[in-house]
């Protein structure tokens, strides 16, 4: 499993090095316009940072799912599957460490925003009236933007995007399986896969509704749930991948 | 190696490895290769090159010794009998031929002498 | 023993394998021939577990082959399918990573007979060179099983003879040795054995030295008569 996810990872490393080179370079316009006070280059390297962070779990997800399908579409699908390696295990270590590389990235990025806030809030003080000010909004719908609440709503964030990469991946296998050859193979599978999270989006609405709105356990709840799902989803490919996939 | 299309071909690596013998390029008692160094050395199947083996020893040409290999016959008498065999043999192979041309054999005699 | 059962694949309409029952035994080489597209990679790819029967089964020790039957089985695609990012040293690594079989040292000694490089960029070989590579890395594992899928095709005649070689020496009581091939008359010293496929169905299996002896007909002459329906040999 470990050698599989160090092969995993090694597929993508050449994109995440680029993500964190990229992410580097504006977080240092940022400190450096920070201490200059320069506010169009501070102004900049903000909309960078947050196009970049959002960009880059995207991506990283996306590139995952890219990857897949590769693996099972193209010729170098052997490289996998003439390994003593089950299904299973082919495709866990794909959601670990596509997973993990997303957890890590999401938790990198929330870390980073939190800290940058921080720093704008002490250094401006309007930043600071404009926060403060955010929060009185906030609190009349029964909520406020502290560093737990926008930590509590990047968990949920990450977590169903990771959830939807596993049902990207179903997808995929989808495609190359049950729908092999079908004319409206790509179109019929988005559609299945908008149709699921649109279900599980409904449901993890109600759910959250049920336990009573924000909070640390509607969080918990929601995330265990997605987690489940995403095991569910892990199960359900993996079981297509053993019994019907030819490479 | 080239092999004809008609004999079998362990029966062509025997009388190859046979004339090798007679000519002296292996001499008597010499080590001959292992059988899978043979089956590499004429790109021929490992069991065709134990086969070889088999019918070099049992007419006696070879003989092995436990644990060490494969080696010629120390037996004159034997590598002589064996290269009066194949003279037979290219002898038979080239009056038939003669006789298909209509060609007695007094007469290839006379041509043989003639053949410089 | 590798045996396939009744094996059947079709793609989409078309029958690529049909109903072909094979029981390759240890100890032996075999060759499988058939002009292209007779089937003879859907075959090995089902034997290597990569491609699922339509229907009809191949096992391996009496299981149907799977995950464990590849820690047994050494298969080479005719294609390549190499990682882009891969050197030739990388592709070595992803062998002694993933086959507990495999030697590096014999890895090695490979290359250096077929003057492979290991700093080179798999994305930049030659065919011919990818050809050698693939043939390197499969022998390099002490596998119970070897399925080459065309591995002359595309190299020169020096490298033909390191493939033979390879083969040759690879040979053993406990092992199987399968190699499919368009080109008949380079097998034919090679191999005990030549399974004939055509059309997606089984023609027969003959043995070499069998034919030669009984039959005064090289296998390359018996491949005219079957694939060529043109009648040949015969005076012993």
């Amino acid at each position: 499993m470990g050698t599989l996810m160090k092969y995993e990872f090694r597929k993508t490393w050449k994109m995440k090095g680029i993500i964190l080179c990229i992410t580097a370079f504006f977080q240092l316009i940022f400190s450096i316009s920070v201490v200059a006070k320069s506010d169009g280059w501070l102004g900049l390297s903000v909309t960078g940072l947050a196009f970049t962070a959002i960009c880059s779990v995207f991506l990283i997800g996306v590139h995952g799912i890219h990857i897949l399908s590769r693996d099972i579409n193209t010729k170098q699908s052997y490289m996998l599957f003439m390994t003593p390696n089950s299904s299973y295990k082919i495709l866990g270590a794909k959601t670990l460490e596509n997973g993990l590389s997303v957890i890590i990235a999401g938790v990198f990025y929330t870390v980073l925003a939190i800290a940058d806030i921080t720093i704008l809030a002490v250094r401006y003080d309007d930043v600071k009236a404009f926060l403060d000010l955010f929060n009185v909004v906030l609190k009349e719908a029964g909520t406020e933007l502290t560093a737990y609440t926008f930590s509590l709503t990047m968990i949920q964030t990450i977590i169903s995007w990771v959830f939807l990469i596993s049902m990207g991946y179903l997808a995929v296998v989808i495609c190359a399986t049950l729908l092999l050859g079908n004319r409206f193979n790509g179109v019929l599978s988005l559609i299945v896969f908008f149709l699921i999270a649109f279900m599980v989006g409904n449901v993890s609405d109600a759910l959250q509704a049920a336990v009573g709105g924000f909070s640390g356990i509607a969080t918990a709840v929601d995330a265990v749930f997605h987690i489940i799902l995403t095991a569910v989803m892990y199960f359900i490919t993996a079981w297509i991948m053993d019994n019907k996939l030819s490479v | 190696m080239q092999y004809d299309s008609k004999t079998p071909i362990y029966i062509q690596v025997i009388n190859s490895i046979k004339l090798d013998i007679i000519n002296e390029r292996i001499k008597p008692g010499e080590k001959l290769p292992s059988s899978r160094d043979l089956a590499v050395q004429y790109t021929i199947n490992p069991n065709t090159a134990a086969r070889v083996y088999q019918e070099l020893e049992r007419e006696g040409v070879c003989y092995t010794k436990r644990g060490m290999g494969t080696f010629v016959t120390d037996d004159e008498e034997t590598i002589i009998q064996c290269r009066q065999e194949m003279a037979q043999g290219c002898l038979n192979d080239f009056l038939r031929q003669i006789y298909e041309l209509g060609i007695t054999k007094e007469e290839a005699i006379e041509l043989i002498k003639k053949t410089k | 023993m590798l045996e396939s059962i009744e094996l059947t694949k079709k793609f989409l309409g078309k029958t690529a394998v049909d109903g072909i029952s094979l029981k390759l035994e240890p100890g032996h080489i075999y060759a499988m021939l058939g002009p292209n597209g007779s089937g003879k990679t859907t075959w090995m790819k089902m034997a290597a577990g990569l491609i699922k029967p339509t229907s009809g089964v191949v096992n391996y020790n009496g299981s149907p082959v799977g995950v464990d039957s590849r820690r047994d089985v050494a298969y080479m695609s005719t294609e390549p399918y190499f990682y882009d990012w891969m050197t030739i040293g990388d592709v070595g690594k992803y062998y002694q990573d993933f086959f507990a079989d495999f030697s590096m040292e014999k890895y090695d000694e490979m290359l250096q007979d077929m003057a492979l490089e290991k700093k080179l960029k798999c994305k930049n070989l030659s065919s011919g060179m990818l050809a050698k590579l693939k043939v390197a890395v499969t022998m390099a594992r002490d596998a119970k099983v070897y399925m080459l899928d065309e591995p002359l095709n595309g190299i020169d005649l020096l490298a033909r003879d390191e493939v033979l070689n390879a083969i040759i020496k690879h040979a053993g009581e406990d092992k199987i040795l399968l190699v499919s091939s368009h080109l008949v008359e380079e097998l034919e010293s090679v191999v005990d054995y030549a399974i004939f496929i055509n059309r997606s169905k089984l023609v027969g299996v003959y043995e070499v030295e069998e034919l030669r002896q009984n039959q005064c007909i090289s296998l390359a002459d018996k491949y005219r008569e079957v694939f060529g329906s043109i009648e040949m040999g015969g005076a012993c």
